[in-house]
């Protein structure tokens, strides 16, 4: 049976909370509609309390309230009391009040219950409240908090004074013990500020976190309030309106989730997300949804209160004065300004004035610290976070994009440019995998980063409004390259790449940008790649090195498309796709950044189903573009190889040479060849004369194709390889596809698959018998160059041929350790190959292999060559000598094209 | 009511959702599988390049339909998601008990 006074509670309540919704639809602040809610529970648990202790007659009384203390704590105890907010209700009491309290308290929770509150209580003597409060992180911060409600106050004050002392005393365990228990809340409710649908009580950077800076600051220093902290010097006057300002900002949006869900509801979901935006009116904008604006808001607020709690806790965590000290003893000087400690890196007092006011210095530190793998001391980051507002030549905030039609209004985004030493110190931090990505965070979060990038102040809490994406742009951006520096250490195929790959820096910075270009009205990777250009430019990127970076950019969703959403197994597709790339070592970036920008989506993303798909692209398209897949150059693979091999010879295989040209067999003609064919090949050498040439044809029905295999050695002639295709080429062989080998002692196995148009069906053997002569004398006596018929390309192909692609040629030093690889992309012509292998011959190139592939009209040419520089084969590293290679290339495959092609003449 | 389990190629997948879509069929469970069936243990010889095989990176799609719908969806399944060669995929069909939707506990063929 409820009570008439509880029932009128209960209304008074109803009523109060009707009043509230209006209030807060006009607009009422948070932190006011919390007091007032606050207040209003007071007075009725207050009235309450009277009338409970009138009706249990005299042994109640008021004389009771003398002696006991009704405190608030926890949520109620801040006075941050939403419509739908629990109360927490202690009743403190002395030891010998025991059994007087036990019916007042059990009537009053009972009320209070009843008039429709939930309800948190407890009944403890002072000393019991103290014990729990010290052994308990729960408990403790929920006591920090306490509020008399009624009763003793000499009571209340004997508790708090008590609480305070015993909490100081044990405050590193105590710290400790807050700390790892907000740590596991984190890790629940998500470990970054930018959740697309965050808890706005407990994720991070939400009320829990300021919270916590209270219940620190009463932990650590006896000051509860932050504005106490502040007072003392403990908290910077910027930081504590930042976190005011967050206050009120998810005080008031948390009024509004309970009143909308008529319940206690703290998940900021994208239903509620599109509603608020609507309700609070944010207008749409180019490119970005009205919900993306107030995320942003969102994002901003939560982010900014996330680091000033960080910075505090960092400083409340450090025995400064010992770090301090510890620096000095056992660090050592890593730069005249900088010493590495216990602490991490910090600047010494003369090291501090230079970072003052110079964005170079910021970033020599950032670099070091990078380099010397250990993090930024918190009282140096802190410093530097707050000259970083005071730096010269702010750049402008709303920078210049989407610049194609851009409005007039634009042409203010002039950026001041970052000075060039600290561009560089800032491509060094990209260039070097360790701590890079945690450090971009950092010069992120104190709107450093933005002035290498301007645009990622746009960027900062940009919502993507999608179910896929579970992080904001910029902090996917940042985890796209903290994800390729974990890579290091990947034992799986794209490890393996990512550890190859030379300039990480191209990579990196290209994973830091790809999606910059999100939130306007146009494509995205269209305005990447302007972005992209212009970084570069910013950055002062060399030429190749920005035309990658652009690429990366541009294109960093293609090879994700196809490995998903297109049948790879499509040579077509896969040929064209290497066209696009161009080059092994952009490939090889490509394919880590689509695995990093996957892995940087959210957690478990990236699995081993999409590495093994994405993988399975990777290698069809290297093995056009270099001939054979690093990552393929599996040794068990091989060693079954040999095994077939060694099997096939039968008793020959233990003889010595055998044995010897076995083992030294390399990758790339072991993955090319039938074990069958790679015993006959090895009879062949070694039947082969002392300087002599041994040519053989075989006809393959299947592929309407004759494969030649030539054996010799490297010492036969110069320029084995362009004389070899001249003399096919001469016979109006048209050349499908090549390989040639160099083995040990200088043997040399060339193959090569032509189609002879003379015939069709098996050639007769006089014919192949002919070529076999003509490819033997072609090695033996110089000729001169061979003459060409033009009898294969009938009108009918001819038909076939669609827009033709830009011949293009593209030079790589990096992905093999022996050998320049050229690659040559050009339409089908005649002549084509003899002309390259000419031309490569004439350049002083030796080739050393080589493959060949016509599809339709596409033609797909890798040579592996090297040059003789002090007498050794060596790589073409001079970049001056390569371009000019690579014009020639491309000259006398253009000018081959301008050739007039005569009609077909049968002879 | 059936339950069809489609395993099919993965790049196939926008196809087969799209074209069950266009036959009213608007629910479905899409899974990242591996597995084998006659293709077991082959090596695949590509330009030369031999790849060890072992399981097959496939998709399921999961599909639950009224009885006088199934033959409908097999026949959409199959046009959308064939090539014509070895490892297109198979399904499976089996038979349903009951379904039963967790918002309002609707159950049986409402729930579908």
């Amino acid at each position: 049976m409820i009570r008439s006074n509880v029932l009128a509670a209960k209304a008074r309540l109803a009523k109060g909370h009707e009043d509230f919704r209006a209030r807060h639809a006009a607009g009422c602040p948070g932190v006011e509609l919390c007091a007032l809610t606050s207040n209003l529970r007071d007075a009725v648990i207050g009235e309450l309390i009277e009338a409970t202790l009138a009706e249990l007659g005299p042994r109640g009384s008021r004389g009771l309230l003398s002696e006991i203390a009704v405190v608030a704590h926890g949520g109620y105890g801040r006075r941050d009391v939403a419509p739908y907010s629990d109360v927490d209700l202690m009743i403190l009491h002395p030891p010998r009040a025991a059994p007087r309290v036990a019916p007042l308290a059990e009537r009053l929770l009972r009320d209070v219950f009843d008039m429709g509150l939930d309800l948190g209580h407890s009944v403890r003597t002072v000393r019991d409240a103290c014990r729990l409060g010290c052994h308990d992180p729960m408990i403790c911060s929920s006591l920090v908090d306490s509020r008399l409600l009624a009763g003793s106050p000499s009571l209340f004050d004997c508790f708090m004074r008590r609480f305070r002392r015993q909490v100081r005393w044990r405050r590193t365990r105590l710290m400790r013990a807050i700390l790892a228990s907000r740590n596991a809340e984190r890790l629940r409710y998500g470990e970054t500020v930018f959740l697309l649908e965050p808890n706005i009580k407990r994720s991070p950077g939400t009320l829990r976190d300021l919270s916590l800076l209270r219940w620190i600051g009463l932990v650590r220093y006896g000051l509860r309030e932050p504005r106490q902290l502040c007072e003392r010097g403990l908290l910077v006057r910027e930081d504590l309106e930042t976190i005011e300002r967050a206050y009120e900002f998810l005080l008031r949006l948390r009024n509004d989730l309970h009143f909308h869900a008529g319940q206690a509801n703290d998940v900021l979901n994208r239903s509620e997300q599109l509603r608020l935006a609507q309700s609070r009116g944010y207008p749409p904008g180019a490119g970005l949804l009205p919900v993306e604006k107030f995320m942003q808001d969102y994002f901003r607020h939560t982010n900014q209160a996330s680091h000033v709690v960080a910075q505090f806790l960092a400083k409340a965590g450090s025995r400064e004065r010992l770090g301090k000290l510890a620096t000095l003893l056992f660090g050592h000087r890593v730069e005249d300004d900088f010493r590495v400690g216990p602490v991490g890196l910090t600047a010494t007092r003369r090291g501090l004035a230079r970072l003052r006011g110079s964005l170079t210095a910021i970033l020599r530190l950032v670099d070091l610290a990078n380099l010397h793998d250990v993090p930024i001391a918190p009282a140096t980051w802190q410093a530097i976070r707050q000259e970083a507002g005071r730096l010269p030549a702010e750049p402008a905030l709303t920078p210049g994009y989407p610049l194609a039609g851009a409005s007039p209004a634009t042409g203010r985004g002039e950026h001041t440019e970052p000075p060039p030493e600290a561009c560089r110190y800032f491509l060094s931090l990209l260039g070097h995998p360790g701590r890079a990505g945690g450090l971009v965070r950092d010069l992120h979060e104190a709107a450093l980063l933005e002035r290498f990038i301007p645009e990622f102040a746009r960027a900062r809490g940009l919502l993507q409004f999608n179910q896929y994406h579970k992080y904001t742009v910029d902090e996917h951006c940042i985890r796209a390259v903290e994800f390729a520096e974990r890579l290091l250490t990947d034992a799986g195929p794209v490890g393996r790449v990512y550890r190859g790959i030379a300039d990480k820096h191209v990579l990196h910075l290209a994973l830091l940008i790809h999606d910059l270009g999100k939130g306007f009205l146009e494509d995205h990777r269209e305005v990447g790649l302007r972005i992209a250009h212009e970084t570069a430019r910013r950055l002062g990127l060399p030429a190749h090195e920005a035309e990658a970076l652009e690429f990366l950019v541009h294109k960093h969703l293609r090879m994700n498309h196809l490995a998903f959403r297109r049948d790879t197994s499509d040579e077509e597709l896969v040929v064209r796709f290497a066209v696009q790339v161009g080059s092994p070592e952009l490939l090889q970036m490509l394919y880590v950044l689509t695995a990093a920008d996957l892995g940087a989506v959210g957690p478990d993303v990236w699995d081993g189903w999409k590495s093994e798909v994405l993988t399975d692209l990777y290698h069809r398209t290297m093995q056009q573009l270099a001939g054979d897949s690093p990552a393929t150059t599996v040794d068990h693979l091989f060693h079954q190889r040999r095994r077939e091999i060694r099997a096939a010879l039968g008793p020959l295989a233990d003889e010595p040479w055998f044995a010897r040209h076995l083992e030294a067999l390399p990758g790339s003609y072991l993955s090319a060849t039938p074990p069958p064919q790679a015993a006959a090949d090895l009879r062949l050498l070694a039947e082969l004369p002392g300087g002599g040439v041994t040519a053989r044809a075989q006809y393959l029905a299947e592929a309407a194709t004759v494969q030649f295999t030539i054996a010799t050695s490297e010492d036969v002639a110069v320029g084995i390889f362009h004389k070899l295709t001249g003399a096919l080429t001469s016979h109006g062989l048209e050349i499908r596809s090549a390989q040639i080998h160099t083995l040990a002692d200088g043997l040399v196995l060339d193959r090569f698959w032509v189609q002879d148009r003379d015939f069709a069906g098996p050639p007769p053997a006089e014919r192949l018998e002919t070529i076999n002569r003509a490819l033997e004398a072609s090695l033996r006596e110089p000729s001169a160059s061979p003459a060409f018929r033009r009898t294969w390309l009938s009108a009918g192909r001819r038909m076939t041929v669609a827009p033709r692609p830009k011949t293009n040629v593209n030079c790589d030093n990096s992905t093999s350790d022996r050998y320049t690889i050229i690659d040559v992309f050009a339409t089908d012509r005649t002549g084509l190959l003899y002309t390259i292998a000419r031309t490569l011959f004439e350049e002083g190139l030796s080739v050393w292999r080589a493959k060949i592939g016509t599809y339709l009209d596409q033609v797909v040419d890798v040579f592996y060559v090297t040059h003789v520089s002090d007498r050794q084969n060596c790589k073409v590293l001079d970049q001056a000598r390569l371009e000019a290679i690579r014009r020639r290339l491309l000259a006398v495959i253009e000018a081959l094209e301008e050739a007039p092609v005569p009609e077909t003449q049968t002879p | 009511m059936k339950k069809v389990e489609a395993i099919i190629r993965h790049f196939k997948l926008d196809d087969v959702k799209n074209a069950l879509t266009e036959r009213g069929i608007v629910g479905m469970t899409v899974t990242e599988v591996r597995g084998f069936g006659r293709q077991k243990g082959h090596t695949e010889m590509y330009r030369g390049t031999e790849y060890q095989v072992d399981f097959v990176p496939k998709i399921k799609v999961e599909v639950v339909v009224a009885d006088d719908k199934l033959r409908t969806v097999l026949d959409t399944i199959v046009r959308a998601a064939q090539t014509g060669q070895v490892g297109d995929g198979k399904m499976f069909v089996s038979e349903l008990c009951d379904v039963v939707r967790i918002r309002t506990g609707e159950s049986g063929q409402d729930a579908i």
